[in-house]
Parts: C-alpha cells; sequence; structure tokens
C-alpha cells in the first residue's frame, strides 16, 4: 500500500521524485496521466499525498484533482501540484480543486521533504 | 576569424506598432558562412566584410566542401568564387553543387573575370529555389542588404535573447547533476539541419510570437552523461531509450513552462491559430517550419568537470517563431513577474 502518488508523463520526473521519496521513507506509486492517477487512487485508499503535474496527455492534472474530488468523493488526500505553470490563473482553479499546494519544476526534494512529511502523514 | 557583432537594423513589420510602443533593443547576433576562395585579394575583402556585418566566415579549400557540408555545420549563407584555382577550378560548378545540395542557404557568387554571357546562363542549371545573389569585390559592401535580408531578416530583442538563454542554462543545470552548463554566443542560421538522433519539437506562443522550439541531440553522449550517473536514470535504466526521450523532453518542458511563466500566453490565438505542417526528412537530417527565415540557435555545451572529454553533452536550441512574429509588440508579463516564486519550492495554499 502506496502512502504517496506521483502523477507526471515524463518518466524523468516519476524518476526523480519517486526515488527521492522512497529514499526518505515514503511507500510511493506511479502514474503517467490523470487517467492512471485516478485509477491509482480508486484502488488504493491509502494515499494520502498526490504530487500531480499539470500538462500531462489524456487527462489533466487539474481535472484530475477535479475528479478525485467529485466522482471518487475523495476530500481527504493532500494535492501538490509539480509543474512548469505558474499563472495565477492556473493556481486558483488549482485552489478551487481543492489543491493543497504548489511547486515550480525543477524539483528540489531537500526543500519540500519536511512539507510532504507532515501532508503524508 | 574574429568578428565584430553587429547591431541589427529594424527589420519592417506587418503589424503596425501600438502607439507609444518603443522597439526593444535588438540583439547583437553573428551567423557562420562558408567562404570558398582560392584569391587572396578577395579572402581579405570577405574577412574585412564578413567582421563588418556580423558572419563568422568559415574559410573551405573547395575540395573539402561536400565533406564540411556533411559534417553539418550550421550556416547562414556560402560566399564562393567563380574562378578558383587548384583542380577544382570551376566555382559556378561548385555554386551549383551547393545549390542543389542545400537549397535553402543564400549563396553569395563572386563573378570577378566571370564572361558576361557565361554569368547570365548560370541560372538554368540552379535549383528553381536557389537563392544566389552575384556580386563583385568593387561592389561588396552593397551585399549588405542581401546579408540583412538573407540572414539578419528579423529583430530578436536583446532582452529576449538574453532571456531564453538564462532559461536554458537553468533549465540545464537542473537536469545534470554536478555538470557545468555554457552556452555559445547565440546566432541565427538558414540551414534546417537535424543534430544528432533525437530532438523534440514543442509549440512556443505569446502574443508577439508563435512558432516553435526544438532540442536536438545525440544519443551516445546523452547515454554517457546517463551512465555517469549524472541525471534521473541508473545506467541500467538508460539501456531503454525512452529514458533518453524522456530526459531531452523534460528538459523541453521545463524550458517551455519558463518561456510561459515569463511571457504569458494572454492574447496568444491558441490552437485554432494558422498551423502549416512540420516536414522531417530522417535520411537527409532535415527539419522545416515551413518558412524560409532563419532560426534563432543556441549550442549548449554541458560537461562534468571532472570528466570533462567523456561526460560530455551538446545541446542545441532552435527558435523557428515560422507563424507569427512582432518583436514590437514583445514584452514581459509584469504580473507574472510581480507574483515570482522560486522555483522547487512549496507554495502552500
Amino acid at each position: 500500500m502506496a502512502n504517496v502518488l506521483v502523477v507526471d508523463d515524463s518518466s524523468t520526473v516519476r524518476n526523480e521524485v519517486g526515488n527521492f521519496l522512497g529514499s526518505n521513507g515514503f511507500q510511493v506509486a506511479l502514474a503517467v496521466d490523470g487517467h492512471d492517477g485516478l485509477a491509482k487512487l480508486r484502488q488504493d485508499g491509502g494515499i494520502k499525498l498526490v504530487v500531480c503535474d499539470v500538462n500531462m496527455p489524456n487527462m489533466d492534472g487539474l481535472t484530475m484533482v477535479e475528479r478525485v474530488r467529485s466522482e471518487l468523493g475523495n476530500h481527504k488526500v493532500h494535492v501538490v501540484m509539480l509543474t512548469t505553470e505558474s499563472s495565477p490563473a492556473m493556481k486558483e482553479r488549482g485552489k478551487a480543486a481543492g489543491v493543497k499546494g504548489w511547486i515550480v519544476k525543477p524539483f528540489n526534494g531537500a526543500a519540500v521533504l519536511g512539507s510532504f512529511q507532515k501532508l503524508a502523514a | 576569424m574574429e568578428t565584430t557583432a553587429p547591431v541589427i537594423e529594424p527589420a519592417p513589420s506587418d503589424a503596425p506598432a501600438p502607439p507609444g510602443a518603443a522597439m526593444p533593443e535588438p540583439a547583437a547576433l553573428v551567423s557562420k558562412v562558408l567562404v570558398i576562395e582560392t584569391d587572396g585579394d578577395a579572402l581579405a575583402r570577405i574577412r574585412a566584410f564578413c567582421e563588418a556585418h556580423g558572419l563568422q566566415g568559415h574559410k573551405v579549400h573547395p575540395l573539402n566542401v561536400p565533406a564540411v557540408l556533411r559534417s553539418r555545420i550550421d550556416l547562414g549563407a556560402v560566399f564562393v568564387g567563380t574562378q578558383l584555382q587548384g583542380a577544382l577550378s570551376d566555382g559556378l560548378a561548385l555554386a551549383r553543387d551547393i545549390a542543389w545540395l542545400r537549397p535553402e542557404l543564400p549563396i553569395f557568387l563572386r563573378t570577378d573575370g566571370m564572361p558576361e554571357a557565361q554569368a547570365g546562363t548560370d541560372a538554368h542549371a540552379m535549383p528553381r529555389d536557389a537563392s544566389v545573389v552575384r556580386y563583385t569585390l568593387d561592389g561588396i559592401d552593397a551585399l549588405k542588404t542581401e546579408v540583412d535580408r538573407k540572414i539578419f531578416d528579423r529583430v530578436y530583442p536583446m532582452s529576449l535573447v538574453r532571456t531564453l538563454g538564462e532559461m536554458t542554462q537553468t533549465a540545464l543545470a537542473s537536469q545534470f547533476r554536478g555538470m557545468q552548463v555554457r552556452l555559445d554566443p547565440p546566432y541565427v542560421v538558414r540551414d534546417r539541419l537535424i543534430h544528432g538522433e533525437l530532438f523534440t519539437p514543442i509549440p512556443m506562443e505569446t502574443p508577439w510570437c508563435r512558432g516553435f522550439m526544438t532540442l536536438q541531440t545525440d544519443v551516445a553522449s546523452l547515454r554517457r552523461v546517463v551512465d555517469a550517473g549524472r541525471t534521473a536514470f541508473s545506467s541500467e535504466e538508460g539501456e531503454d531509450f525512452r529514458n533518453l526521450n524522456a530526459i531531452l523532453g523534460e528538459l523541453t518542458n521545463l524550458i517551455w513552462g519558463a518561456f510561459r511563466n515569463r511571457f504569458g500566453t494572454e492574447g496568444a490565438s491558441g490552437s485554432f491559430g494558422v498551423q502549416v505542417p512540420i516536414i522531417v526528412n530522417h535520411l537527409h537530417r532535415y527539419i522545416s517550419f515551413g518558412t524560409e527565415s532563419p532560426q534563432l540557435c543556441f549550442k549548449c555545451h554541458v560537461w562534468a568537470p571532472d570528466d570533462p572529454e567523456a561526460t560530455a553533452i551538446t545541446i542545441y536550441q532552435r527558435f523557428a517563431f515560422s507563424l507569427s512574429w512582432a518583436p514590437e509588440l514583445y514584452r514581459e508579463s509584469e504580473a507574472l513577474l510581480s507574483g515570482f516564486v522560486e522555483s522547487g519550492e512549496l507554495e502552500l495554499f
């Protein structure tokens, strides 16, 4: 059972973030897009934190978050967006969907580890 | 050959500048040109011309021209003398060969000593799309207009070029652990060559530009960098070419995102704007974005300080603003800059 789900279409990011979190005691699951992420969240009720890209094929990250809340009725899982996007409009949409935090890529594990540990507890 | 980069004169634009808008300061760019001459006086005059007008002249022996063209140096144009000395003396025939091989390259053909009748008939053997400008040494200064028209035909604002370089350098440094990054001075090319086996085109769009960026590199160098433990992948994972693809893909994504964040997308025409096919010919390592306009290029060197020979990679970055270009409307997104968040840090809502 995982407690963190990393959703990104880039295997570079999945590897980088997944390896970092795995080496710091997290149980990590990976998903390749919003569709996959939604399916993983449906299957695994133990996931406490989702680290999710915005721009992905098939289903983008913000749509995934909206559907996690509306379709799955999951309002407990914390979602942090890890993305190149930083536009205020995009962040507002994230806030409205219940996104907890926003990180502009590139990923800096040391800068966010403490916060991730609290969110996944 | 040392060069003095000129300030490029603003080119006329289709779109009128809005009232009060000032043209941003243009960047000083260079372009590499091949010089095929055996006459000492002509070489000296051409060298002086290149130094004065932002051209990096690369002299090449006529017999070596095919090899040089195969080496895939990024070029902006070719200077050829019609009267050459040595085994390959027919410069006009050489110019024809180059024009057939690389019709996208303008050819500046020096016709001193060429019979008038011959000068008038050479066009028949040239490809229809060839761009050939004839000149004599006495009239070489008049070539500046043609150089500006065929090579430096676009104004690239200095702050844009500087910012593109900075965001590229930042992205490269974030993806290759413990490696040094250096960018050559930016330049423009008319070539449409693909460097290496791996390239990533991505649309770039703002209210003042529409086009594409590509990153291009060779797989063997990237594989060595992975093997040296400088990326997110292990050496075993590097055996899967898809993971090598993903490295260049994420680099492209980072630069694309930084571009959007810096310059904004408000007012861009979106997916309903005009498009033209992108044509790739793998046999000739050729890519066309459907425009004759020169592309803005950065050549990026990344190397490991402790092993600079083996663990090093060159990445070519090209911007082809092929669908729209209005530098007079160029601006950075002040609203976005005022809300700037350091990358990598978590902003909690």
